[in-house]
């Protein structure tokens, strides 16, 4: 393969097949980023492009999976407040989420906080809006997994934007409604270096009030594909703490803050990309790059008297945007299917079961969703030198279920405070730009995660 | 000094003697109930209460037949043992106690006939839940009782005795089923402890921490600690050491990414209040454990007659062409009880025996136990065990799964008790003679949905979790199902020598191994549960 394909390998840039070369300049763009910005440790060399294998035999792989239901909020509320936690969408601004995450507010051109709506407290990659009509009854639940990198590059043709947005949310949306309405300033949270970012009006504004009511695409600032690229290549490099090898959970993501820690997602790509690292492998993560609903666990959905639900992975969950075998999905709807009544009457989802429970937030369900992504490996990668460990994990003594970060060697069975996440390696801002084809407007900078 | 925290104190008089420790026994009846009338139930159930032994006994049991074996180098004889426990369904304690209601596990509630689709079984045809003669929702029994033994015929004397006395008190039976080790059929002592697919079984059971007395541990043999905190702590090699509360409510959990550290125990309770909203049931729950019965019809030939076409599918010159090869593959262990980890080419029927080697392997860590038995090699990938192996999908070790960190697979750990029913066929028979045999699958756990059904639905019947890759992965074949697919076919990665040849399931349809024809979920009370509160 030569390019960058779009993830799962859609076709929306057929309407405009210049955009192929602008996602493929995205995408390998973030590669020399991260060549570019370790600093002292010479950018990663165990990491490649899928583009420039190190050699041309069939490569080996891992899928690492997880739940797309947030592992900071069932850590630290248990399963069930956690799903209805999770539903919520937190303002920009917010001093604390139920996750401990702050950001901040947009700013407009005076400096004063101006209303964007804010993001959804789902950061597994998998992002939902529940759809409820008048009497709180859930008609539909929407999936999504397309991360905001990709709709940026599908913003640089408006009209595209538009359809796409018309086709999968609303015949309603009006090209208005998709972009910023006067120039604003914002500080991503994820990014390191909080730069401030600015937005004119008429940029594509990726917290529209279409994508917050049903979740065209991720929101969490920590939900990028450039996040995963970066996770990837560091979990290429071996770590040491003390002497001992470090390649396995909790310490692996708290020796450098290598993605979040209580997530789901990040510790168990990281895991699993290091693994074959540490099996002498160069590691890359498979073109297209994306992250992908893969499976969800139908057995645990039934109707209201328990009884199991035909064709539920069909008719049900419907696969709304996928790969063309199916196998990857970015984009799902949870509805009951046309005509279907129970006992002579409507049926709503949220009558539905799952795990015995009737089904009330968006969190049940994704809770018995499969996500994942696919590394590669190549073998013969050029001994590395370790990485010293700046932090290792304890249990939180208010919660032992959530991960706290500690200095290597502490005993954790003693009580102590966290300690602040600051990491004394260089720290770069792996932001960047797609850079907008010519005669179109500049539309969003990516933020991308980085803790180097 | 024990530290009392990391060794909680069991309540050794409460808590019931096939929980942890576990009967054991070779010959096991199993009696299934629903009551006539309360009170006489009541009255039935009080005059029984002495019979129910608890941990204090069959620990002290177990202490001295390890300690006669130490010395004597061979099994005690003439040390026998009659043992007996109770459980309830739902529907039976509700039937008991009004505050049974407070029970919160969905999965109990609504019984094992409900959690026949949870775990993947077919919803139509012989085997779904509506047909089976015990536990479908017409015949679900309201009391289990168990009768555990060394000697067969006192078992099925007692069982007798049993069943008049119930029926005196107005009980209605729904069924009653006895359990042999293979051994007793044809005195094959190469059978003690094997299943009817010929494998033998019950190898990996978890360590449980705590002490039965101030000074005195439940899992005497512990292996000095890995200095990684973020590694457990093993009592024999391979068994790692889990907080008592994942099997008997009220007592410490494990917190999940961290092996070593206890979290809260279940909030029990009278009833929620503002500050405990969350209790998953009631008081008298304490010392209880839920416990599972799945009673599974094994198809000998079918399985004998699978591995022989599959193995066929590969060439002459890959060992995975002997269709005991692919065996060892499917499950993660040869017929002996050797695990393919530290035997990869051939069954080792030493190594199979010596309980002190035959668990002590992990798959990520290599190493050398230093027992004789080799060192163990690296396995991230599945290329020696495959990932779709069914000792792996059920338990990956010290590799992360979909949940996370490894140490998340001890909350998913369970204590199985099961035995096998029904005479053996020879080994290796195609041909099958119509005779019923299988498992009575039994196990015990704070949760059935978060753990029993967990590892159904959500490791075993999965395409992809807890881990897989491009080339490994898959559904476990084994005892794994598939109702999503219209033939529930499933199919796994078995590598091959250099590349992985993906073991199809052409077609046929493979739950026809291994079918349900009965199940319960049950409650097993401690003593004051059954003293104070169920018999009054």
């Amino acid at each position: 393969m030569t390019t960058f394909l779009p993830p799962a390998d859609v076709r929306d840039f057929d309407a405009d097949p210049a955009l192929y070369g602008t996602w493929n300049d995205t995408i390998a763009q973030i590669f020399v980023d991260i060549k570019n910005s370790n600093g002292d440790y010479k950018g990663y060399p165990a990491f490649y492009s899928p583009l420039a294998p190190p050699s041309m035999i069939a490569p080996a792989s891992a899928t690492p999976t997880w739940p797309g239901i947030p592992k900071g909020l069932t850590a630290r509320f248990g399963d069930d407040q956690g799903a209805a936690l999770a539903d919520k969408v937190i303002p920009w601004g917010t001093a604390m989420d139920d996750e401990g995450f702050s950001s901040k507010p947009f700013l407009d051109k005076a400096g004063k906080p101006v209303d964007n709506n804010g993001y959804r407290q789902q950061d597994e990659y998998l992002e939902w809006a529940v759809h409820r009509d008048q009497k709180g009854r859930i008609v539909e639940i929407l999936f999504t997994c397309e991360g905001p990198e990709y709709w940026g590059c599908v913003a640089s043709n408006k009209d595209l934007l538009l359809k796409l947005y018309q086709t999968y949310i609303s015949a309603q949306v009006q090209p208005g409604d998709l972009v910023f309405p006067q120039d604003m300033t914002w500080i991503d949270p994820n990014d390191p270096s909080q730069a401030v970012q600015n937005f004119s009006a008429g940029d594509y504004n990726p917290y529209n009030k279409w994508n917050m009511a049903a979740a065209m695409h991720l929101t969490h600032p920590a939900n990028t594909l450039g996040a995963e690229i970066t996770l990837a290549a560091q979990s290429s490099a071996l770590y040491t703490m003390r002497g001992h090898s470090v390649n396995t959970n909790p310490n692996l993501t708290c020796c450098r803050g290598i993605g979040e820690i209580n997530r789901s997602s990040d510790p168990n790509i990281a895991s699993a990309a290091n693994g074959l690292a540490e099996a002498g492998n160069y590691i890359t993560l498979r073109n297209p790059i994306g992250l992908y609903m893969l499976d969800i666990n139908t057995a645990l959905f039934a109707m209201p008297d328990g009884s199991p639900i035909d064709n539920f992975s069909g008719a049900y969950f419907q696969k709304l945007r996928c790969s063309d075998d199916k196998q990857l999905t970015l984009r799902a709807r949870l509805a009951i299917p046309d005509g279907v009544l129970w006992k002579g009457q409507p049926l709503f989802v949220s009558d539905l079961l799952c795990n015995n429970t009737p089904i009330r937030f968006g969190g049940q369900v994704a809770a018995a969703i499969t996500m994942g992504l696919f590394a590669e490996a190549l073998p013969g990668a050029l001994a590395q030198t370790r990485i010293e460990c700046e932090f290792q994990g304890c249990p939180d003594p208010n919660n032992p279920n959530v991960i706290v970060f500690a200095k290597p060697g502490t005993d954790c069975s003693k009580n102590h405070a966290a300690e602040p996440a600051v990491f004394s390696a260089p720290v770069s801002s792996l932001r960047f730009e797609r850079q907008p084809a010519k005669g179109r407007r500049s539309l969003i900078r990516t933020r991308v995660r980085s803790r180097l | 000094m024990i530290d009392a925290i990391a060794e909680p104190l069991l309540a050794v008089d409460e808590i019931q003697g096939n929980i942890l420790g576990g009967f054991n026994k070779d010959h096991q009846a199993l009696i299934f109930a629903s009551f006539g009338g309360i009170e006489s139930a009541k009255s039935w159930l009080r005059s029984n209460l002495e019979k129910i032994t608890y941990l204090r006994e069959v620990s002290a049991y177990r202490r001295a037949r390890k300690a006669h074996i130490r010395r004597y180098g061979d099994e005690p004889e003439g040390m026998t043992a009659l043992w007996q426990t109770v459980a309830f369904t739902f529907q039976g304690l509700g039937k008991l106690t009004a505050d049974a209601d407070l029970f919160s596990d969905m999965s109990f509630r609504l019984g094992a006939a409900r959690g026949s689709v949870t775990v993947g079984d077919p919803t139509s045809g012989s085997f779904s839940a509506v047909q089976w003669p015990v536990g479908s929702p017409a015949t679900t029994p309201d009391v289990f009782w168990l009768i555990a033994g060394d000697d067969p015929v006192e078992v099925s004397r007692s069982a007798a005795a049993f069943l008049e006395v119930a029926k005196q008190a107005g009980l209605r039976i729904e069924g009653t089923e006895y359990g042999h080790d293979l051994s007793y059929f044809d005195r094959d002592d190469l059978r003690k402890g094997h299943e009817h697919f010929g494998f033998k079984d019950g190898i990996s059971q978890p360590a449980v921490r705590g002490r039965v007395s101030d000074t005195e541990l439940l899992e005497l043999v512990r292996q000095p600690p890995d200095p990684d905190y973020t590694k457990p702590e093993f009592a024999q090699p391979g068994q790692p050491l889990v907080y008592p509360g994942q099997f008997v409510l009220g007592y410490p959990l494990q917190a999940l990414d961290f092996p070593r550290v206890p979290a809260p125990p279940d909030t029990l309770g009278r009833n929620p209040s503002a500050t405990a909203p969350n209790i998953i049931g009631p008081w008298w729950a304490q010392n209880g454990s839920f416990l599972v019965y799945r009673r599974l019809r094994q198809d000998v030939a079918a399985f004998n007659k699978f591995l022989n076409d599959q193995a066929a599918a590969f060439g002459a010159a890959d060992p995975l062409s002997a269709p005991s090869f692919i065996g060892s593959r499917l499950v993660g262990r040869w017929k002996s009880g050797a695990p393919v980890m530290r035997s990869p080419s051939s069954d080792n029927p030493v190594l199979g025996k010596d309980d002190d080697a035959n668990n002590a392997f992990e798959f990520a860590a290599d190493g050398n136990p230093n027992d004789g038995f080799g060192a163990i090699p690296l396995d991230a990938d599945g290329k020696i065990c495959p990932m779709s192996a069914h000792i792996r999908k059920v338990n990956s070790r010290d590799i992360d799964s979909d949940l996370g960190s490894a140490n998340r697979t001890l909350t998913k750990r369970i204590l199985r008790r099961g035995i096998p029913y029904g005479a053996p066929l020879p080994d290796g028979a195609v041909t099958d003679d119509g005779e019923d045999r299988g498992l009575l699958f039994l196990c015990y756990q704070r949760s059935i949905s978060s753990q029993f059904e967990f590892l159904c639905g959500d490791w075993m019947n999965s395409r992809f979790n807890p881990r897989s890759g491009a080339t490994s992965g898959g559904f476990d074949l084994l005892v794994g199902q598939n109702p999503n697919a219209p033939a529930r076919d499933r199919s796994c990665f078995v590598p091959a020598q250099n590349s992985s040849v993906n073991i199809p399931t052409q077609g046929v349809l493979l739950n026809q191994f291994v079918n349900p024809t009965g199940g319960g979920y049950f409650f097993t009370p401690s003593r004051t549960a059954l003293r104070d509160v169920l018999s009054k």
